[in-house]
């Protein structure tokens, strides 16, 4: 056995390494997807893609380019009599209102109802990056209210020396 | 991918669409070369018809509105699948959100009652594949249907998904064998 040399006599061809991976997965793909069925299934209502095609162009192309009527004056004279109104309006209310508008000025229910129609995705910490913690109640977190007794009852059971945490009974929670 | 417009003839549609004077005709001929095939594309991530419509509509009209912001980086219809893709999956968060669940529970929800949908004649089989397909993660299901049912490239689907190739088929293969694994169950 010590005379024969370990030197690999078997070869491959050129490149198989590289392409392996990428045959292997092509190779199970093939295999995997037999047996499944083609058909899905699925149906749309009769004249379906006829139907969708009018819809979209009455919304898109038909919509911008509608008919412009002529005597176009007109039109400015009531856009300009509209701007002249407005802009007494706003004048008029704003003369002595010296406040500006803020984020407080918006209704607590404009404002849930937006966070709730829009996609925001806020993770716990980016919440928690603009909601200080002093402001919060244990209250707000929870649908009915825990009491003292409850929270000392929780805390005998679950922690081993309920001297260390030092708490003063008659204290406010 | 089928019947796609070649290479020039996209271009000069895109043209047109740029042009106020072509647009509305360049945009009927968009919508008649594509509205199948995205139709098909939305509908197997929304999985009932009238979501699909909705969605399909809003695709266009995006299309449409933003057809000056497409710089022709990628082909054209990769950036109307792009959108298609993210309409459907947006359209379903905003949904779910409402329903107060998550959208993987709607659409196992919506899998799970196509059988009574009119617009679904699938049979056993087919009906059980479409709940395995619902079970999958939100991108490994993108994959399966783009791969399986629409038969496009891993390049394609690279670029509409942007991602790399190497994940999608590793995605494939992962889906394909969740599938398998949910058919046989029971």
């Amino acid at each position: 056995m010590k005379n024969i040399s370990k030197k690999n006599s078997f070869k491959t061809p050129p490149g198989y390494f590289e392409g392996l991976s990428d045959q292997i997965l092509s190779k199970l793909q093939e295999e995997d997807a037999e047996g499944l069925p083609e058909m899905e299934g699925f149906a749309v209502p009769d004249d379906y893609f006829d139907k969708v095609e009018k819809d979209i162009l009455t919304k898109t192309v038909q919509k911008e380019g509608r008919v412009i009527k002529l005597r176009p004056y007109k039109s400015y004279f009531y856009a300009a009599a509209a701007i002249a109104v407005l802009f007494v309006l706003v004048i008029g209310i704003e003369w002595n209102n010296t406040q500006a508008l803020s984020f407080d000025d918006l209704a607590a229910a404009d404002i849930t109802s937006y966070i709730e129609s829009e996609d925001l995705e806020l993770s716990s910490s980016e919440i928690a990056e603009v909601v200080p913690l002093a402001s919060l109640e244990l209250d707000d977190f929870m649908d009915s209210s825990v009491d003292n007794e409850q929270i000392m009852d929780y805390l005998e059971e679950t922690i081993d020396d309920l001297d260390e945490l030092n708490i003063d009974l008659d204290e406010e929670f | 991918m089928h019947n796609t417009l070649t290479l020039i003839a996209e271009e000069t549609l895109v043209k047109e669409l740029k042009q106020k004077e072509t647009q509305a005709k360049a945009f009927e001929v968009l919508i008649n070369t594509y509205k199948e095939r995205l139709y098909w594309h939305i509908r197997r991530i929304v999985l009932d018809h009238d979501d699909a419509d909705d969605v399909l509509q809003n695709t266009f009209i995006k299309v449409f509105r933003n057809i000056e912001k497409f710089k022709g980086d990628s082909k054209l219809y990769s950036w109307m699948y792009r959108i298609g893709t993210n309409e459907a999956i947006t359209f379903l968060k905003t949904k779910s959100k409402k329903l107060g669940v998550s959208s993987d529970e709607l659409i196992e929800r919506k899998a799970s009652t196509l059988e009574a949908d009119v617009y679904f004649e699938g049979d056993a089989i087919q009906l059980k594949l479409q709940q395995a397909i619902a079970s999958l993660p939100e991108k490994q299901k993108l994959v399966f249907n783009m791969k399986y049912y629409e038969e496009m490239k891993y390049g394609e689907i690279a670029e509409i998904l942007d991602v790399s190739v190497g994940g999608l088929k590793a995605s494939y293969h992962l889906a394909v064998k969740k599938i398998e694994a949910f058919l046989k169950q029971e």
